[in-house]
């Protein structure tokens, strides 16, 4: 019942009509309209894959498409910056697969996603939990709290993260050794967006919508919230979690200014600066192989929202669903 | 309060040990086994990069003391200061890092520069003064700064240099019915750059609101931005003023164009479109390139800047450096063994051959055979070579002061409003004038 | 059983145990998020102030007091800090009033020691945060102290372990241990002793207000100091500042508006024969404030930063061309999918795609799509319809100017209209899908009811869609707007060197000051006004916008 009444919030119903009529024009504009959207919205994509192929002379002239093929911009794109590298090593004799190592600008952001998202889950789950389901002191205050963080930009955040980042992460340092360090390796580039306040709001919107028939039953059960929260909440919330994980995805595929300051190595480097990097060389860079790089950069995040979209589009719907 | 007592008494030992620090000495230091980390701006498989990849696998394997060169790259000359930035903030610095006179400066301002004339100079480590001889000073000592606070300090050490010079197409020239020469002088560039921006198969000048491009103009004008004697910035001077007047007259008259992709100036260059274009001459072996790659057969010439009535060709000097930053005294022994070694005569000859930048030696020379940047004829590279020791050519460098990273960043936007018509030239470089010495004050 | 013991029956089987535990396992639940954010989103923004109040270049300098924003915003600087002491005070009368509420369903006499209690932590958390904004600069200064050292982890501990012992954190160190000790002590007093329904509810709000109440004080005594330190001395120059007659005369002119604004509100309800009145002294009011607010306003700027006040126009005019449109051309795609046609899922999926793509890869594209030269996608089009080439991401004019309009209605510089056709490109897809949601909400039963009235498509969706739609526009123009004002990346990454600071939102321009010219006292000051400016704008979109919102 509860989970029939819950997909259906994200599902849009057209109100019904009878059948078209054979020749309907007003149809036709509006096919006119969202085409020319699809031109517009993907018009600058496929231009940028056709200049991927192009020799730089095209590129300079703008043509609309190569005259030939240039596969190898891809490949001297790659070669050029670490976009990714995999390494496989197999046994000389018998050919068996001895070890498999990935690394790269794609396999750095795509550890720094996993990390981002997983923590964020972590922390904000119950987080939204508490603000969507429980009563305690203080929870509307804490609550304008929480948003108003959203409202500060971040410039104001630039330094004072970054003293935070030192700091804590020499103490970590000193804690768990140099595994441990927050510069330049993974703690840096996720703990900060682990309490992501766009997420808890999210999810408490989902969470609030859940009946309260199924806490009173829970309840009698004998569960206190950490049960109800983990065995009849998170198998609902399927939608904002693949919303939080696609956004999740989105977020530090984009990241470019914080990861710029606290990487100082490959190790950890994510894809935007590494993009950047390329792009901004203190050598003349090639148009056309910028674009091949912008290529291999948008392949795996368009390869995700392919595989995720209906979810995702229905959890993002829920973003804008009254409180 | 006996504790307080002794950590202020702490504190002031370590002030203490700061303060110091200038006079460290190196003599009797074992530099074995320290790791020197590179920051440097050579962008993967690049020319650069490789040779300079090779040029550290060389001096790792045969240094004597183990020093291990760990060489990162940080993105272009903007982004690492940026990542200086964090590093002056947090303390753990790299130990060799890229940027120009004025950014060492900067650094060399929060302490964190090492002062390289001590370890040149230094018996055990130095330089002997009969092989100092074969260095060209004149391209070194841009690094050295002689006014407070660093009273001769030399805070970066030039492996290399360029210079930002003048491409002419003598077809196009020529085509437009002038003599068949790069021009003579500035008149005769902003007339050519006219009959080229009125014609129907070429474009004027390309032109770049850049400092750095600016400044090029204002040395061809006979003067400067800064005033060294003065110690001011001096914008309301007459040839920051002609150059800016230039500027918006050949912007006004469709004499000139201006672009916004860096590098797109030498890049239509090479495709035949503009008559002139200004840029560093590292950029020769791309413009080679890429002229070759666009079919491009007209005959083109790199030169001297051409200079206004009575001032002569002049260029500007670039100097891409590297500053020593402090660590422990070994650490920083074991860096300048490096630099050390990159301004030996084998490392220098390979370097310059193999990306067309310039020595920082007398002695060698770049034969043919030395030669091996693929996409530039080495006659191109003698050409440019040409230029810098012609004694007839006066040199302008930018001033190496910390404000002049600042002030980089305002002149654009005076550029960008006055050839636009916003303000007048004399308003607009007087409040130019007055930001730029208020910084000059404040960061200097 | 012992009184106010914690023993596990006791504590399931009454209605006070619930309480506790389920506030237990709230703050348990809220805990790693609370730090979080107090780390990584609060700590900032006191830092900033912090900062802001210091001269300060990547390391501590001296305290200058409001100096920095005198800088940025001339004479309007002390009046804000007048504003926001007030605001302070306001905020604590606030909670005041809830504690007096609280306090009035409860005992005084069993209630005293609560209140003492919340108002002892109170002040231990100022002692706290006086303690931390001690030691920090201590810290921040160690970098300096290990120059020329082999600087290991090791070291770097050891000064951080001295800096709390350093002089002046020492002592502050010491009085923040007392203060929790005795924050502790009291707490468990009451917890045990005096507890009652109302106890949680009074410690915190008493403790808030007294934290509130001293910070709003503490405020209210620096920008009165600091702007009695700027008459003394313009007054020594022989000049005169005045400060005090501006504060009076803005305030009162935003007193006014604000009036204005009520009044009108007022008249709308009003009977027909009395709206006319309200209609005049709101118009009275509107145009008395305005002219205050006009007449002084430009004078207590006057000694700002040119650049900044440019910053905050660019801003606003990059909000106010990119939200409208964004969201009207949103909704307008939303609209058309929602009719019934075939391929919705895929003209949903691709609109969203621009969304999706990082701003490095498609901020390339756009870059050679509005470039200057003539074979440029944008000058080719315009050539095809006859109109000359332009010069797009390189042109400082502003449209209007380019169409011979005067420069105060001329608006923003063609490159900063480059700018807000890619962010709205950017984010029409996340637009119209929420959109999309939001028409899939609104009952079917609805429409059939106003088609059987007679009404048609246009009157639907004016007195239908709409009205039920406003929940969504509100939020969307909410998150569209804060975003703007925060935008960063696509304007950094898009600007060109010709176009200088004509395309530099107050973001960009703060950090170049931060980066460039590593004025991080001043780029503090500065990040704060921003803040300050974003949080009100909220606040008062809420307040407005969000009493038209039909929640159906």
């Amino acid at each position: 019942m509860a989970s029939a009444e819950i997909s259906r919030l994200g599902v849009q119903k057209a109100p019904a009509e009878g059948p078209p009529k054979p020749l309907d024009w007003r149809r036709f504009g509006i096919y006119v309209v969202l085409f020319a959207g699809v031109l517009i919205a993907v018009g600058p994509f496929l231009w940028m894959i056709s200049a991927s192929f192009m020799t730089l002379s095209e590129v300079n002239l703008t043509r609309l498409l190569p005259e030939k093929l240039l596969w190898e911009n891809y490949a001297t794109a790659l070669r050029r910056a670490n976009f990714l590298d995999i390494e496989l090593v197999s046994d000389p004799v018998t050919g068996v697969l001895q070890s498999f190592g990935v690394s790269g600008y794609i396999w750095n952001s795509v550890r720094i996603t996993l990390i981002t998202v997983v923590g964020s889950l972590l922390v904000c789950i119950p987080a939204a939990y508490a603000f969507a389901r429980m009563r305690f002191v203080g929870r509307n205050f804490l609550f304008a709290l929480f948003l108003s963080t959203m409202m500060i930009p971040g410039i104001v955040m630039l330094i004072p993260h970054l003293l935070t980042v030192i700091w804590l992460g020499r103490l970590s340092e000193s804690l768990f050794g140099a595994a441990g360090a927050w510069f330049n390796n993974w703690p840096a580039l996720t703990i900060p967006f682990f309490a992501s306040v766009f997420n808890i709001f999210l999810l408490r919107q989902f969470f609030l919508q859940i009946p309260d028939d199924l806490w009173e039953a829970a309840r009698i059960d004998g569960a206190g919230h950490p049960r109800f929260l983990v065995s009849v909440v998170l198998p609902l919330s399927k939608a904002p979690i693949m919303t939080i994980v696609t956004l999740g995805f989105i977020g530090s595929w984009n990241a470019l200014m914080w990861p710029l300051l606290v990487t100082i190595s490959d190790d950890w480097r994510p894809i935007a600066v590494g993009l950047s990097n390329f792009v901004t060389a203190d050598t003349p860079g090639d148009l056309n192989l910028q674009m091949a790089a912008s290529v291999i950069t948008v392949i795996p995040i368009l390869a995700l929202y392919f595989v995720a979209q209906k979810q995702f589009t229905e959890g993002i719907a829920q973003t804008g669903i009254k409180s | 309060m006996k504790k307080i007592l002794l950590v202020a008494v702490l504190l002031l030992l370590s002030l203490g040990l700061a303060q110091a620090q200038g006079d460290t000495d190196y003599e009797g230091l074992d530099p074995s086994g320290q790791t020197v980390v590179y920051w440097h701006q050579y962008s993967d498989d690049s020319t650069q990069s490789n040779t300079m990849t090779a040029l550290i696998e060389d001096f790792n394997s045969s240094n004597e003391y183990g020093i291990m060169v760990e060489a990162h790259h940080q993105g272009h000359y903007g982004t690492i200061e940026d990542l200086m930035n964090t590093a002056i903030l947090s303390g753990e610095l790299p130990n060799l890092v890229a940027g120009y006179a004025n950014a060492a400066a900067g650094w060399a301002n929060e302490g964190v520069v090492v002062d390289i004339n001590l370890l040149m100079n230094s018996p055990a480590w130095g330089i002997p003064a009969e092989e100092q001889a074969s260095l060209n000073f004149n391209l070194l000592d841009v690094n050295q700064l002689d006014f407070a606070p660093f009273y001769g300090m030399r805070v970066a050490w030039a492996n290399q240099n360029s210079l930002n010079i003048f491409y002419t197409n003598l077809d196009i020239v020529e085509a437009l019915g002038y003599e068949r020469r790069a021009p003579a002088t500035l008149a005769e560039f902003e007339e050519i750059s006219c009959a080229a921006g009125t014609s129907a198969d070429y474009e004027g000048y390309p032109l770049d609101t850049g400092t750095s491009h600016f400044e090029s103009f204002v040395a061809a004008h006979g003067g400067a931005i800064f005033d060294g004697e003065a110690g001011e910035y001096i914008f309301e001077s007459d040839a920051v003023v002609a150059t800016l007047e230039m500027f918006t007259r050949m912007l006004e008259n469709g004499c000139a164009y201006l672009y916004a992709e860096r590098y797109q100036n030498t890049g239509d260059f090479s495709l035949g479109i503009t008559p002139f274009a200004a840029g560093s001459s590292a950029g020769i072996p791309f413009v080679t390139f890429d002229a070759a790659e666009a079919e491009m057969t007209d005959e083109w010439v790199a030169t001297a800047f051409p200079g206004a009535e009575g001032v002569g060709r002049t260029i500007q000097l670039y100097v891409p450096s590297q500053a020593i930053l402090t660590g422990s005294p070994e650490a920083e022994v074991a860096t300048w063994l490096f630099v050390k070694y990159l301004a030996g005569s084998d490392a220098q000859l390979a370097w310059s051959g193999a990306t067309g930048y310039f020595s920082i030696r007398n002695d060698i020379e770049v034969t043919e055979a030395d030669f091996t940047e693929p996409r530039m004829p080495y006659a191109r590279f003698v050409e440019a070579h040409g230029i810098l020791q012609d004694d007839m050519v006066s040199v302008y460098s930018s001033p190496g002061l910390p404000s002049y990273s600042a002030v980089r960043g305002l002149v654009p936007n005076t550029i960008a409003e006055v050839i636009n018509g916003d303000v007048g030239v004399a308003a607009a470089l007087a409040e130019l004038n007055a930001e730029a010495n208020e910084l000059h004050e404040e960061l200097d | 059983m012992f009184r106010g013991g914690l023993d596990a029956e006791y504590m399931l089987n009454t209605r006070r145990g619930r309480i506790l535990i389920e506030n237990l396992t709230a703050y348990a639940f809220l805990g790693p998020a609370g730090c979080l954010i107090a780390l990584f989103g609060l700590f900032p923004v006191a830092f900033a102030f912090f900062v802001s109040l210091h001269r300060w270049r990547r390391f501590p300098d001296e305290y200058i007091g409001l100096a920095n924003y005198e800088k940025a915003l001339g004479n309007l600087g002390y009046i804000l800090f007048f504003w926001l002491s007030l605001l302070g005070f306001a905020a604590t009368a606030m909670m005041a009033r809830r504690l007096l509420k609280t306090l009035r369903r409860a005992r005084w006499s069993a209630e005293w020691p609560a209140l003492a209690a919340g108002a002892v932590s109170g002040f231990a958390l100022l002692l706290t945060i006086d303690w931390f904004f001690k030691l920090i600069p201590v810290i921040m200064l160690i970098p300096r102290l290990v120059r020329g050292q082999d600087t290991s982890l090791a070291l770097f501990m050891e000064k951080f372990g001295e800096s709390f012992a350093s002089s002046g954190v020492h002592e502050a160190g010491n009085a923040m241990l007392v203060g929790l000790l005795a924050a502790v002590v009291s707490l468990s007093i009451v917890l045990r002793r005096f507890r009652s329904d109302a106890s949680g509810e009074l410690i915190v709000f008493s403790a808030i207000t007294t934290a509130l109440s001293a910070g709003s004080a503490y405020l209210l005594q620096l920008t009165l100091q600091e702007t009695e330190l700027a008459i003394a001395q313009a007054r020594e120059a022989g000049e005169r500042l005045p400060v005090w007659s501006q504060l009076v005369f803005i305030s009162a002119g935003i007193g006014m508006i604000a009036a204005a604004y009520v009044l009108f509100q007022r008249g709308i309800k009003a009977l027909e024969n009395r709206r006319f009145i309200f209609m005049i002294f709101s118009g009275l009011s509107l145009a008395v404030g305005g002219y205050l607010v006009m007449a002084e306003a430009p004078a207590a700027l006057a000694a700002g930063d040119d650049d900044l006040l440019q910053g905050f126009w660019v801003t606003v005019m990059y909000a106010g061309g990119t939200v409208p449109v964004q969201l009207t051309i949103g909704l307008l795609l939303a609209y058309l999918l929602f009719q019934p046609i075939r391929f919705r899922a895929f003209f949903r999926m691709v609109y969203f795609i621009p969304y999706i793509t990082p701003f490095v890869a498609t901020s390339i594209v756009f870059r050679v799509i509005f470039d200057a030269g003539k074979t440029a996608p944008a000058n080719r089009m315009l050539t095809l319809v006859g109109i000359e080439p332009q010069r797009w991401i390189l042109e400082r004019s502003s449209l209007g100017s380019l169409l011979g309009l005067p420069d105060f209605l001329a608006g923003p510089a063609l490159a900063l209209v480059v700018i807000m056709i890619y962010s709205t490109w950017t984010y029409i897809g996340y637009d119209a899908v929420i959109f999309l949601a939001g028409l899939g909400n609104i009952p079917g039963e609805l429409y059939e009811a106003a088609r059987i009235d007679g009404a048609g498509g246009w009157r639907i969706f004016r007195h239908i869609t709409l009205p039920l739609l406003s929940p969504t526009i509100f939020f969307l123009s909410l998150v569209a707007i804060i975003g703007t004002f925060q935008a960063f990346t696509q304007i950094w990454i898009l600007r060109t060197g010709a176009v200088g600071s004509k395309v530099n939102t107050a973001s960009v321009y703060i950090f170049d000051e931060l980066q460039n010219s590593n004025r991080y006292g001043y780029a503090s000051s500065m990040a704060f006004v921003l803040f300050a400016l974003i949080l009100l704008m909220t606040l008062f979109q809420n307040r407005i916008m969000g009493r038209r919102v039909f929640y159906g």
